[in-house]
């Protein structure tokens, strides 16, 4: 089973006022080809700064001072927190896509739906729609007529965009507010596309929502266009930071529903962020669970749920509420990551902690077959 | 309640405040642009408290008013500085040092009695606005509408001709055109406020109208608005400077910057040539009223920029 | 709602604050003497000495509320009063002098909108860099310079000093060839930059600008920390916002997502500023006119409210920038409402 993704040993401080927070402390994780990894834990842990440094977008203060993130393409393996801004830009909503919690926060309100998914369209898949614009310029030129003159323009322009989209003429062109009128074409060609997208995405009326704002959608709606611009160019990895916290249940089974559709139909692997166990089960093929900046287990879901072997891990699926029981919820609170407990962070409310837990931090070791521990207690028994 | 234990109350209700205050002092020693605006009025307040031992006044042609420059002769021709003259005299031979001396208490109670003025006025017809709503809002909002539908100079203008040119004619008409962009202010304020629980819980114990405004909903949206209304104290005096300039203040001699440029004009035009010659008269009254304004104004930047929740927690 | 809705309402609420404008006017009036009153309602030199007359024709003596009709008929008629130190009916002079501040305005403002707009957007992009402190710091103590002092020390160093930028409008010579019956000098405009490219001088067009730019460097400096400060503000807003990391996450270039996410964002609140920049600018062109000879608009309101005031002038004058400022209120929000498709929408 190949990896798509390999973070190895991140780590994110972010340089604040009350101090270095040490958000990600050495983060160990792998996504495989065509699975759905789920990734849990509580807030503050560390599962959105995780997404976002594998884009490369940890917003200041934080920084990202260590580790690996290799993506694994057809094209070979890249680092990409090696990369220049110019690689990671044509990564980023083509090869690896992201959506987001609150999915208005993601749109842009002064735009409307149709013209915010063909900007994602327009910046990786552009030679598609010249081509196609191209071979309307030829149509409109059989038929003959008046504005030919303005045709072979056209065409001039969209065979430069063709060839060398990054050239001076263009640049200057673009810059002329008449002059965009150029752009309807391969506009028009995105948006079709965009549509089409759109009905991918089980939306009634595509055409119709294509031209709303994003203030006169429902969450639901809104969230099934931030999928649209996610997955509009079919990227080997979708990031799913909590898309459905904020949804009411029944939209939220209808999301969970479309993307394990979607995931089958445009073969992605799929990275899902949440805190509900409940969606992990359903959903994922994979779980990694992390606490306070590290991933302390991964395994199969199945083997999770039967078998947690990470203390922590074990005291979550504890604490479910099961009816006719008491509640049960794991002693102490998280810990401020300003100054982190020493050796392994969990030490200070694990009731297995042994004296070496505070003084050195264990390694993520594979317990069992494909189990993944990161706890002392199973670091001794390695193959 | 006794007094200690009403203390206490006092205390704990403050702290979240307490805590607010000490995190923007922080923030304010941080910022070096606020930290020149406090010194500078700093330096002014120092100066206007001192003003009848930096400049004593008692000088015969004075009559009585230490507010009126004093002047040695009546000679028309401006002095350059010298020994007894250490900004030189005006036309008319009045004392410049003296002029900005006690301008800057002409400065200062302008600003002040101006924005308190507005605030008290913008409090009462703000609260009364958001807090009874209905009619009585939209009525009160559409004249202050109204009011602010007239740019502020001209309609200050306006009010001075009809009643005629002098020092507290310009604090009235300031006071006019003023009060109104607070009183929408503080009515959102108190808008927001309203929905408090603690507002309902003061009706639901009866609470009369009056004292639930003044004690429960103005406490908690004044805050704002009074740093807001404080740090426009340089605006104000500048346009008092403007309207003091054109002449519609107080009478020539008397200790106020715009007046004194406005005293020194003729003498710029009079000479193409060298308008420079007289540069005492104007440039040093003008520069007084630039560094006041340019005090308030860092001083608010700043605290813009600190109060804005947005940029707060960077 | 769609944007023509939505103007049409607009328009429809205009009536009732120009209606709370007049009557405001109107109050000021009532304070004044009879004699002034009556001032008001003059049309020739000639009434001056009938004011009896005067009160008879415009009802002078009815109750107030006829009075008031009575005056907004004369208003709507044209005649806002007559100016006692300019000789003429206040609409005369309005629109004589209008043009002279209309080509102040013409240069001011798209500068003060361009470079205002420019410089926020860089201030917030480089936030506490030296760019921001520099342009900043500038910006407030424009904001902090009293505006007869600027302009005096403009012309001290620029014009007597060195000699490069006059004030008033045109040099002696060129405004002898204007004012001349003779010299075949057409008035299309009034704006001395347009009117001479029209008439074939375009030596006068050139000499109009030269004594353009000093008052427009006045106007600029002091105005354009407003404008400054609030789209540095909405972009620091705006560029904080999660569209913004999700346009990243498409993979957009950087100044591609500023310039066309976040600054199309952060100019709305700016858009209502514009409304305050069309106060600042009549409030500057006040003093501005006064301090540079310009026979604009300021100036006639400088020059009326001097003692002894000439009170129907200002009344007048105020009753149109009254309306003024109403209508460009209006323009304002169409164009915010423009931009914001949430605000049309309801």
């Amino acid at each position: 089973m190949k990896n798509i993704l390999s973070i190895k040993n991140l780590i994110v401080r972010f340089y604040t006022y009350e101090g270095i927070v040490k958000a990600l402390d050495g983060v160990n994780l792998d996504i495989r080809e065509g699975e759905t990894l789920g990734l849990v834990g509580e807030t503050g842990c560390g599962k959105s700064v995780t997404s976002l440094s594998v884009l490369a977008l940890v917003p200041p203060p934080g920084k990202i001072e260590g580790g690996n993130v290799i993506l694994q393409t057809e094209d070979g393996s890249f680092d990409l927190l090696n990369q220049d801004e110019k690689f990671l830009r044509s990564i980023r909503g083509r090869e690896i896509s992201m959506i987001f919690q609150e999915p208005r926060a993601a749109l842009n309100p002064v735009y409307s739906v149709e013209n915010q998914i063909a900007e994602v369209l327009l910046q990786h898949r552009r030679k598609e729609f010249c081509k196609s614009a191209l071979e309307q310029i030829e149509n409109d030129l059989s038929k003959g007529s008046y504005k030919d003159f303005i045709y072979k323009f056209e065409r001039k322009i969209y065979q430069k965009m063709l060839d060398n989209p990054n050239s001076f003429s263009l640049r200057i062109l673009s810059r002329i507010p008449i002059m965009r009128r150029y752009q309807r074409r391969s506009k028009t060609e995105a948006k079709k596309e965009v549509i089409r997208i759109l009905r991918e995405m089980k939306l009634a009326d595509p055409e119709r929502v294509a031209e709303m704002y994003p203030h006169e959608l429902s969450s639901g709606m809104a969230q099934r266009v931030v999928i649209a611009m996610a997955l509009g160019c079919s990227p080997y990895l979708l990031i799913a930071d909590e898309p459905t916290t904020n949804l009411d249940v029944t939209i939220q089974a209808q999301i969970l529903q479309l993307i394990g559709e979607l995931k089958e139909k445009f073969e992605s692997s799929v990275l899902y962020i949440t805190h509900d166990l409940g969606v992990i089960a359903e959903l994922c093929d994979r779980v990694a669970v992390m606490y306070a900046g590290n991933v302390c287990e991964i395994a199969d879901v199945f083997e999770i749920f039967k078998k947690p072997l990470h203390p922590y891990t074990q005291a979550l699926l504890e604490s479910i509420p099961r009816p006719g029981e008491k509640f049960s919820s794991i002693e102490g609170e998280v810990p401020g990551l300003v100054n982190p407990p020493p050796g392994c962070r969990f030490n200070p409310r694990c009731p297995k902690a042994m004296e070496l837990c505070t003084l050195k931090k264990p390694m993520l070791t594979e317990a069992e077959k494909d189990h993944f521990v990161m706890c002392h207690l199973y670091s001794g028994s390695s193959k | 309640m006794g007094i200690k234990s009403r203390l206490k109350k006092f205390r704990t209700e403050m702290d979240p405040n307490i805590k607010e205050l000490k995190f923007t002092m922080s923030r304010i020693k941080k910022s070096p642009l606020s930290i020149v605006g406090i010194v500078i009025l700093l330096f002014f307040i120092a100066i206007a408290l001192l003003a009848p031992i930096l400049a004593p006044p008692g000088h015969p042609s004075q009559r009585g008013d230490p507010y009126m420059m004093p002047r040695e002769g009546i000679y028309p021709e401006p002095q350059p500085p010298n020994s007894e003259h250490p900004f030189g005299t005006a036309q008319g031979q009045f004392d410049i040092y003296y002029g900005t001396i006690w301008g800057t208490r002409t400065a200062l109670r302008i600003g002040i009695l101006v924005v308190s003025g507005a605030l008290a006025i913008s409090l009462v017809i703000g609260s009364v606005a958001g807090y009874y709503g209905g009619i009585i809002d939209e009525l009160l909002m559409r004249f202050t509408d109204i009011i602010m539908a007239f740019p502020g100079l001209i309609l200050a203008m306006a009010v001075i001709t009809v009643f005629g040119p002098s020092l507290d004619n310009i604090m009235l008409a300031l006071v006019i055109v003023g009060w109104a962009g607070y009183a929408r202010v503080i009515r959102g304020e108190v808008l927001k406020v309203k929905q408090e629980d603690y507002v309902e819980a003061g009706k639901a114990v009866g609470c009369s109208d009056l004292r639930i405004i003044v004690r429960h909903i103005l406490p908690n949206a004044i805050y704002p608005i009074v740093i807001m209304a404080s740090l426009d104290i340089g605006a104000i005096v500048l346009t008092a400077a403007a309207l003091s300039f054109l002449g519609l203040g107080p009478p020539p001699g008397f200790a106020d910057w715009g007046q004194m440029v406005s005293f020194s004009r003729g003498y710029i035009y009079a000479n193409p040539q060298d308008p420079l010659k007289y540069w005492y008269t104007w440039i040093i009254p003008g520069l007084f009223i630039f560094a006041f304004v340019l005090g308030w104004n860092l001083l608010g930047d700043a605290f813009r920029d600190i109060l804005d929740p947005t940029i707060r927690r960077r | 709602m769609g944007l023509r809705t939505f103007v049409i309402r607009r328009l429809l609420l205009l009536v009732p604050i120009l209606i709370g404008v007049s009557l405001l006017i109107f109050a000021v009036i009532q304070v004044l003497s009879p004699m002034e009153r009556a001032a008001v309602y003059m049309t020739s030199e000639k009434d001056a000495k009938n004011v009896d007359a005067i009160i008879k024709k415009y009802g002078l003596d009815q109750p107030v509320y006829v009075q008031y009709f009575i005056w907004i008929q004369q208003v709507l008629q044209g005649n806002l009063g007559w100016s006692i130190k300019q000789h003429r009916p206040v609409l005369t002079v309005i629109i004589e002098r209008a043009p002279a501040t209309l080509e102040l305005a013409i240069f001011t403002v798209p500068i003060i909108i361009l470079s205002g707009i420019y410089l926020g957007v860089k201030s917030a992009v480089h936030r506490d860099k030296f760019l921001d402190h520099i342009t900043r710091i500038t910006s407030i103590i424009g904001w902090s310079l009293p505006s007869f002092w600027l302009g005096i020390l403009l012309l001290a160093i620029f014009f007597a000093a060195l000699g490069l930028f006059p004030p008033e409008r045109l040099s002696y010579e060129l405004q002898v060839h204007v004012f001349s019956p003779y010299s075949g000098w057409v008035r299309y405009t009034g704006l001395y930059t347009i009117d001479g490219l029209l008439n074939g001088r375009s030596d006068i067009t050139l000499d109009a600008l030269k004594h353009l730019v000093l008052p427009v460097a006045s106007l600029t400096i002091q105005i354009i920390a407003l404008i400054v400060r609030v789209m540095r503000s909405s972009m620091l807003e705006a560029l904080g916002k999660g569209y913004i990391v999700a346009a990243r996450a498409k993979g957009l270039d950087k100044n591609e997502v500023i310039n066309k996410h976040a600054r199309r964002n952060a100019l709305i609140p700016v858009v209502t500023l514009t409304g305050m920049l069309a106060a600042g600018l009549l409030n500057g062109v006040v003093i501005t006119e006064y301090v540079f000879h310009i026979p604009g608009l300021g100036q006639f309101a400088a020059v009326s409210a001097l003692p002894p005031p000439d009170l129907p002038a200002i009344l007048g004058f105020a009753l149109f920038n009254g309306v003024l400022f109403v209508l460009a209120n209006l323009i304002v929000d169409v164009a915010y409402a423009y931009i914001d498709p949430r605000i049309r929408l309801g």
